[in-house]
């Protein structure tokens, strides 16, 4: 089974928050996008979960290679040492000038001619979203470029044969199982748990391991329709929400005062 | 600008979901009301159509019916091919879409298939000042918001997330009598790869129509205190929430999960215990009409949403108030 795990860089979702919560989160108003100074970047978590679905099912018996394509990024070389740290055969880097104007859905064309060039792929596994844009674009996209089904929100993906694999996936109320015959999308949610702690050796062997950088002439994808869909939505401001911030505090007393008086206005109010 | 703005109607076990008049309101507003401007994609299995005069009240004028077997599963492979047919045939300058679970999926399948542009996440759509449409989307888990303009030639396909667009009712001046326009959704020769194997849910009330809503947070500081939780929830006559960080730690279910990858509510009460207001989580839950926070840090930004404030251990404030509402309650 020929897995292909879609990867996105990202601004360290957890620094940003807590830039954020500290107020010291800044926009560039030039290229309307967060300032990243002092904001590491990294593989999207939900991502890095999409390889450790691949690597259970490699756990379970499943034979094939395991490749990670990634489009763009500024620390690429970063990116693929976490893959292949967490257990990724091959990595493909598409990078060219030509991607720079791509959206989700650019970016999705540059995806699905790029595993078009490697081969193809029985199983592709992505996050359910990037946790910078939280769009979940890109995998129901490269589907239905590839005219394939896509099982979204998984929490496990277990192979039923070498065409067919079983997915759980999270929804509002509970969870659904489908099977679903290959080739398919499948995007990872949280639920899946956190990702095994590479072993020492596998961080060693990692950094020895080089991803293939590929452009758009060479996946064979046209320029123009990697940038309409782009420039078709333009961003044109981003900003933080101001919060009103007028929160009455309860206090005077211990708890137990606090208490009968905020039941009392929750009461006053109807709320209760 | 005098063309049309299509809403995908959604149709669940013969009813249409609730996001369609959410959608329909949406659309009329940017319409201001012009007569004939908002029409809508319905799709499912044969009888559907018999679903469209539920749309003229919101303001729908005509409904793209496309009626099959294989869409009676809602399955967006399927669903946007009926979709497209539908946008083919009206050509409208937007197409919006509720983010259900069918509709996270459907509107960048059916946007990749009209060969368009698609934005998720919107809580907003206006026009702005030169004329362009404009879409809202929280990003960063909520942290901040992008404002993009947006093609109408081809139309761009916009998700909104469930509850946070206006709460659609039946507009005055709604046409009484609608058109029902039959499309093909080039379902023939179709084979479906997926089969459904089985569906659980949790049966009982759901979490996003409870009026009050008792979310605990990691601030409860063990798996035994949610009891607390779920005792306050009953007392006040509500329900248990939880932030996505106990519902990892199995303290709470998936389906009590408030926020970004759970549940988006909307109560009059919302009662945050222990948590400390992280976008994600307030992204779930910031539309509530009142939220208290009890809170041990005088910073966290859930002070910064809340309408009254504790600030404490919730462990020793919790007891306290629940025996008060309980006496309230009685009394």
């Amino acid at each position: 089974m020929k897995i292909a795990v879609l990867a996105k860089e990202i601004p360290d979702s957890d620094i940003v928050d807590a830039f954020a919560w500290a107020g010291r989160l800044q926009i560039d108003p030039t290229i309307k996008a967060i300032r990243r100074e002092g904001i590491a970047l990294g593989m999207n978590a939900y991502d890095e979960q999409a390889i450790e679905a691949a690597m259970r099912l490699r756990d379970a018996g499943v034979k094939g290679t395991i490749s990670v394509l990634s489009v763009g990024g500024t620390a690429p070389d970063k990116l693929f040492q976490r893959a292949f740290a967490l257990g990724a055969d091959e990595g493909y880097h598409l990078a060219d000038p030509a991607f720079d104007e791509a959206d989700s859905v650019g970016v999705a064309h540059i995806l699905a001619a790029a595993i078009r060039h490697v081969g193809g792929a029985d199983l592709v596994l992505c996050g359910r979203q990037g946790s910078d844009y939280d769009q979940g674009i890109v995998g129901p996209t490269v589907a239905a470029l590839m005219d394939i089904p896509c099982i979204s929100i998984a929490r496990d993906v277990k192979a039923v044969s070498e065409k067919v694999v079983r997915v759980i996936r999270v929804i509002p109320d509970g969870e659904e199982t489908v099977d679903v015959e290959l080739p398919a999308v499948v995007t990872i949610s949280n639920e899946l748990g956190t990702p095994r702690y590479p072993p020492a050796m596998a961080l060693f062997a990692a950094r020895r391991k080089r991803a293939t950088t590929l452009t758009a002439k060479e996946i064979g994808v046209d320029p123009a329709r990697v940038s309409v869909s782009g420039q078709r939505v333009r961003r044109v401001d981003m900003y933080i929400p101001e919060l009103k911030g007028k929160c009455e505090f309860l206090d005077g007393g211990g708890p137990r005062e606090v208490a009968a008086k905020l039941a009392q206005r929750l009461r006053e109010d109807g709320l209760i | 600008m005098s063309k049309s703005i299509l809403i995908v109607a959604e149709a669940e076990g013969g009813r249409l979901v609730r996001m369609v008049s959410d959608l329909a309101a949406v659309a009329c507003g940017l319409v201001g009301g012009a007569a004939g401007s908002v029409v809508a994609a319905l799709s499912g299995p044969p009888g559907t159509a018999g679903l469209a005069k539920e749309l003229w009240p919101h303001g729908v004028s005509v409904a793209y019916v496309a009626e099959h077997p294989l869409l009676g599963e809602l399955r967006p492979e399927t669903h946007a091919r009926a979709a497209a047919a539908a946008v083919q045939q009206a050509g409208p300058s937007l197409v919006l879409v509720g983010q259900t679970l069918l509709g996270r999926d459907m509107a960048p399948y059916l946007a990749a298939r009209l060969n368009t542009s698609v934005l998720m996440n919107a809580t907003e759509l206006r026009r702005n000042s030169s004329g362009e449409v404009e879409v809202v989307c929280p990003v960063y888990g909520g942290s901040v918001r992008a404002v993009y303009t947006v093609s109408e030639s081809p139309a761009t396909v916009v998700g909104f997330q469930p509850g946070v667009a206006v709460r659609g009712e039946a507009v005055a001046g709604g046409a009484r009598q609608g058109q029902v326009v039959s499309v093909d959704p080039g379902l023939g020769g179709f084979q479906s790869k997926v089969k459904l194997v089985n569906r659980a849910t949790t049966a009982g009330p759901r979490l996003e129509e409870a009026r009050v809503i008792v979310s605990g947070g990691k601030g409860l500081g063990d798996k035994k205190n949610y009891a607390y939780i779920e005792d306050l929830a009953k007392v006040v006559g509500g329900m248990p929430g939880a932030s996505r960080a106990i519902v990892d730690l199995g303290w709470a279910t998936r389906a009590q999960q408030v926020g970004l990858t759970g549940k988006r509510v909307s109560p009059d009460l919302y009662m945050a215990i222990g948590i400390s207001g992280a976008s994600q989580h307030m992204a779930g839950c910031s539309t509530s009409k009142v939220i208290v926070a009890v809170n041990r840090e005088r910073d966290a930004v859930i002070f910064k949403y809340a309408r009254y404030g504790v600030l404490g251990d919730c462990l020793e404030f919790l007891p306290s108030f629940i025996e008060e509402c309980r006496k309230l309650k009685a009394g």
